[in-house]
């Protein structure tokens, strides 16, 4: 069961993807996703990551980054990545 | 192996490489001997794959145990490490020395033999491109903390798995914690299906490098159709289905044994750009530098697209061999991809571009990809000769 502040945190996901991607017309239902997103491939992949890191103050370590291919997996990741980027 | 060329060309690196054949039939072998032979009768799954590398390198076998070896040691001593940023710090650190290691081994030919035991070769170092890739993902993947240091039987059971032992890439982190062999596999008719695809690629990429040689006898003054055969046609082909077919049959093969492998070649050419093509090609390594290299920025806070792709692709280059032609070509594909990114930042920001979105449009973008790639194989033999002949 997804909690308020979870909804919350990937909410803010959600916009930091859209920001980054500048993806116009998407709605809170249309899912984010590396591969079926326009302009989120391998190239556009780092502009998510960066704004991820902006939008959250955190340094994603070089490991996490492929992982990293829609909201829950960022959220998953997010979760164990203290501000400083360090190993949990 | 099919990819560890060191001649001229690509055209040379498609032909008949005898390797590839010994590879195909160990697999066969240990495949049937896994799946059919029950698991009370026949020796431990680890024995089975260690006895097909001592077959698959004979006499260079000592060389890549003794280069395993010394690499298990040090994930050992990585592994001890509890803590998180040191045991990424000392992997990154092994993953230089590594890359030092594979590049002054093929610079200086350390696989050399030093000498001979009676009539067998004696070999002290293996580091084959193969090998190579492996140890980085695993080296990765324990400093990352993805996964723990394996045990003494699944690393050599992994790091001689015959499915893989000269391409495609399983990722310790994609074993299978237990190994489930799947002999009803033997009786699907998709899996032969599969099977037969695979089978009739390597043998299509194996005619394609045979046709060029056909056109000198009818045609002996027929030089620039001669040319462009092996250019456009022979050359990528022959190099994209053998590969895609040894590889495709590496895959199938693996299944009945319990290992499953990523699809490594999802039609490559025919694509409208070369960042889709790359995304398509020998998938298992591509995706290896992508995630290691491409994604990385060096400890600092931006990231320099350009750089990562040059780096990346003459780093590509030099993993395919340590000469000029490998290091032009990856230097080459690295300047058409910093090409395309531009263009593809001038498009997004053009509000009006002519034939944009139409069918023209999309097929001069995939003839244009093909060309470019056909070209990346071709010029740097031709930028070669040239320079031996002004020399």
């Amino acid at each position: 069961m997804t909690t308020k502040t979870e909804a919350g945190i990937e909410q803010r996901i959600r916009e930091a993807i859209i920001r980054a991607l500048r993806v116009p017309g998407v709605d809170s239902s249309t899912p984010l996703q590396m591969g079926s997103t326009p302009g989120w491939d391998s190239m556009g992949h780092m502009s998510v990551v960066m704004e991820i890191e902006k939008e959250f103050g955190v340094r994603l370590p070089p490991y996490r980054l492929p992982e990293l291919v829609d909201i829950p997996s960022i959220a998953k990741t997010l979760e164990t990545t203290s501000p400083q980027g360090r190993f949990n | 192996m099919l990819l560890n060329s060191t001649g001229a060309s690509v055209q040379l690196a498609s032909s008949i490489d005898p390797h590839v054949l010994l590879g195909l039939a160990i697999a066969v072998a240990v495949s049937i001997f896994i799946s059919v032979v029950p698991q009370t009768q026949r020796p431990n799954i680890t024995i089975v794959a260690l006895l097909a590398a001592i077959a698959y390198y004979r006499w260079a076998f000592l060389g890549f145990a003794v280069v395993a070896g010394i690499a298990y040691l040090a994930l050992r001593y990585l592994s001890g490490h509890t803590d998180g940023a040191k045991r990424w710090n000392w992997a990154c650190g092994a993953l230089v020395l590594l890359t030092a290691v594979f590049g002054a081994g093929r610079i200086w030919h350390w696989d050399a033999p030093v000498g001979s035991a009676g009539p067998i070769p004696l070999v002290l170092y293996g580091l084959d491109m193969w090998l190579m890739l492996r140890l980085v993902t695993l080296f990765w993947e324990v400093g990352s903390g993805t996964v723990a240091a394996p045990s003494l039987t699944q690393y050599v059971l992994w790091v001689c798995l015959p499915f893989t032992i000269g391409g495609p890439l399983l990722r310790f982190s994609e074993m299978p914690e237990t190994v489930r062999p799947d002999r009803s596999l033997w009786r699907s008719r998709g899996w032969w299906a599969q099977i037969a695809r695979s089978s009739a690629l390597l043998t299509a990429g194996f005619a394609a490098t045979l046709f060029p040689l056909a056109i000198p006898a009818h045609w002996p003054h027929a030089h620039v159709i001669k040319s462009a055969v092996l250019t456009f046609f022979a050359g990528p082909f022959g190099f994209y289905f053998s590969t895609a077919g040894y590889f495709g049959l590496m895959e199938q093969l693996a299944r009945p044994s319990g290992f499953g492998l990523q699809p490594s070649f999802c039609h490559p050419f025919g694509r409208e750009n070369i960042s889709v093509f790359w995304m398509n090609w020998n998938r298992t390594a591509t995706f290896v530098f992508r995630d290691y290299l491409f994604y990385n920025r060096w400890g600092r806070q931006n990231y320099n697209v350009y750089f990562n792709i040059l780096l990346l692709f003459t780093l590509v280059g030099f993993w395919h061999a340590a000469n000029a032609y490998w290091v032009l070509w990856g230097i080459l594909n690295g300047l058409l991809f910093c090409t395309f990114l531009l263009w593809r930042r001038y498009t997004a920001a053009a509000k009006h571009l002519p034939l944009r979105g139409t069918p023209i449009a999309k097929t001069a973008a995939r003839a244009l990809t093909y060309l470019s790639v056909c070209m990346c194989w071709y010029l740097p033999s031709k930028v070669l000769q040239q320079l031996a002949i002004a020399i």
